[in-house]
């Protein structure tokens, strides 16, 4: 857990980013307090509280007051369509760069991936 | 955070703390002290007349006892006093109040065995040869004479330690002369013969040597303070 | 009351042949949790017992809460030390000891006090001189918690604790914190338990101040280079070594700042990989310089 160079708190936004791209939280749904995360985790609580404020200032998640943290409305839909963009610039740029390092030709691509990912 | 749930100094604390763990140990040492008192007097019936007051012979213990159990206890408390967020200040405050109590309960304690003894063998008489203000005024002088002793025999019990607790054992060791020779000296200051007295030219009444024993008891008590104010709190071993 | 903060300025604790602290400048924000990092004898418990009254520096300023805490009435009640194995009446029961620290202690929690004492497991007819080490321990961290004083110190308390007690003792601490915010500095040499528990460090070495930082800036200056042999040294020179590890054609090379983006444009390009190195190894491979 948290064994990036990132820093913890960008490392803690970007999982409940990740939960809520692949559907583990939806819209409206609460997640963890700053305490349940800190103490779960065993992170100091002012870094949970920093990830969960940045998340907030985003408007990926909202406070309700002596309730708790929620998802807010329409969060996973923009998060899918930043990632879409970045998709492309940071997931595929690579592996073509790798591509063309290996000699793998656009068309042998093309096919694999009309092939549903088999050769 | 919560409000402090305790308002009284520091200091009375700790010397609850101390009185109690005094008096549990003094209980003890009263019942045994009783108990030989009995025993010698059934096993000296019909053999010799009882001719003195047992009971004054329980000075030395009434002296000596606390004396032991004040360097048990600082060397004890003293750690756990000032990592308790307490300052040593009130440590020394409170070991000497404790001394100014317990020094007259020890001689509270032989008064009353004496008087019991009294009471149960009155044709004892009470000679106190040895010492001048135990003798001045019966059984009275004897209240007041253990209670300097035991007084001094306290302070002088918290130099002890507190020399041991500081200083190098060998240092310590040697120091252990002027740290236990107050006890010696109030205990020529009252005897009956006043060594000192004469030696310094000074008068001889019981007033002035209850007085000469109070300056030494006072010293010592400076001494103590002076060497315990600043003193650091060693690493755990 | 959410603590209170601490600040040593040029602080310095000699004895008769040692320089047990020199020209220690620190500043311990009020409320946070702070780790004190150094290896045996750099200081850290010389630091603390400083803090918390038990000796008077050489020279140097130290206030907590801006007063002089040495022989303070105010200052010390609300500084609680817990030394490994230490400051208990030892051969009297441990309820007769939670009995005296509920007296002394200004905000003693006595519930709280039984709660953890059933966490760890201590019997409270127990004597301390017949505990094991790691109930002892756990016993320093039963009065450190229930004392609830504005500034708690654990002096490597957890050193001496098995697996499950630590674990235990980090939760237990953990949400203690969070319902009563207060100021904890955690001292050790073993931190890879802990390390994220951190929001400031201070290493220590040889008496005196290393790093001083952000837990978070603290890490984020380490890292390891790994890739081709003449690719990495071509990388890291100029930068802080801290460590080098050949494997073949493949170097390992641990570095202390001056990762900017620039170079870490450089590495990707050079093949090289950029990996987190743990606060435990970052502090290993600072303080591990020659034998002392």
């Amino acid at each position: 857990m948290f064994d990036g160079t990132e820093p913890i708190y960008i490392q803690i936004a970007d999982q409940i980013r990740a939960d809520i791209v692949s559907g583990r939280l939806n819209a409206g749904d609460q997640v963890m307090s700053t305490t349940q995360y800190a103490t779960t985790y065993r992170i100091n609580p002012a870094t949970a509280a920093k990830a969960f404020a940045e998340l907030v200032a985003e408007g990926v998640l909202y406070k309700q007051r002596g309730v708790g943290m929620f998802v807010a409305e329409g969060a996973p839909e923009r998060l899918r369509s930043e990632r879409r963009e970045a998709f492309f610039t940071e997931r595929l740029d690579p592996v073509l760069a790798e591509a063309r390092l290996l000699g793998i030709q656009p068309a042998d691509l093309l096919a694999y991936i009309n092939n549903g990912g088999q050769k | 955070m919560t409000t402090p749930t305790t308002h009284r100094p520091t200091w009375l604390t700790a010397t609850k703390t101390l009185i109690q763990a005094h008096l549990r140990l003094a209980v003890w040492f009263w019942a045994v002290l009783a108990l030989i008192l009995v025993g010698a007097h059934v096993l000296m019936s019909g053999v010799i007349p009882t001719r003195v007051l047992i009971a004054q012979y329980g000075t030395h213990g009434s002296t000596w006892f606390p004396f032991t159990l004040a360097i048990i206890f600082v060397l004890a408390y003293l750690p756990v006093h000032v990592t308790s967020g307490m300052t040593r200040r009130s440590f020394i405050r409170a070991n000497l109040a404790t001394a100014l109590l317990m020094g007259p309960a020890y001689g509270a304690g032989l008064f009353l065995l004496a008087a019991v003894e009294r009471t149960v063998f009155p044709e004892a008489p009470v000679p106190f040869d040895q010492q001048q203000v135990f003798g001045s005024s019966g059984l009275w002088g004897l209240l007041v004479g253990q209670a300097l002793l035991s007084t001094t025999g306290i302070v002088c019990g918290l130099l002890v330690g507190i020399a041991y607790y500081r200083l190098h054992a060998l240092l310590a060791t040697l120091l252990l002369i002027p740290t236990v020779g107050p006890v010696l000296v109030v205990v020529a200051l009252t005897a009956s013969d006043a060594p000192i007295q004469q030696w310094l030219g000074l008068p001889t009444g019981t007033g002035w040597a209850v007085g000469a024993a109070a300056v030494v008891i006072a010293l010592a008590a400076l001494a103590f303070h002076l060497i315990t104010r600043t003193i650091p709190i060693k690493a755990v071993e | 009351m959410t603590g209170l903060g601490i600040t040593a300025h040029h602080l310095a604790v000699h004895f008769k042949d040692t320089r047990a602290l020199d020209e220690v400048s620190i500043q311990i924000e009020p409320g946070s949790i702070h780790g004190l990092l150094g290896r045996n004898g750099s200081g850290k418990t010389t630091l603390l017992s400083t803090i918390a009254g038990l000796r008077r520096p050489t020279s140097g300023s130290l206030l907590v809460d801006g007063e002089d805490p040495f022989e303070s009435e105010r200052i010390m009640g609300e500084i609680c030390l817990i030394r490994e194995g230490g400051d208990v009446l030892t051969d009297e029961q441990i309820r007769i000891n939670l009995k005296y620290f509920a007296n002394v202690r200004r905000y003693w929690d006595a519930d709280y006090a039984e709660e953890l004492l059933e966490a760890f497991e201590l019997s409270p007819r127990k004597r301390p001189d017949k505990l094991s080490r790691g109930q002892r321990s756990a016993l320093g961290v039963v009065i450190g918690l229930a004392s609830r004083a504005p500034v708690t110190f654990f002096d490597e308390v957890h050193l001496g604790m098995d697996a499950p007690s630590r674990y235990r003792f980090y939760d237990l601490l953990l949400a203690d914190y969070v319902e009563h915010p207060r100021t904890i500095v955690l001292s050790s040499h073993l931190i890879s338990e802990i390390e994220q528990l951190f929001a400031t460090v201070t290493i220590l070495d040889r008496g005196r101040v290393l790093i001083h930082d952000d837990a978070e800036e603290l890490r984020s200056r380490g890292a390891a280079l790994i890739g081709p042999a003449s690719a990495v040294r071509d990388l890291v020179s100029g930068l802080h070594v801290l460590s080098t590890q050949s494997l073949g054609p493949t170097e390992k090379v641990t570095v202390f700042g001056g990762l900017d983006a620039d170079l870490r444009h450089r590495a990707r390009t050079a093949d090289v990989e950029i990996g987190p190195v743990s606060m435990q190894d970052l502090f290993v491979h600072l303080t591990s310089g020659e034998e002392r």
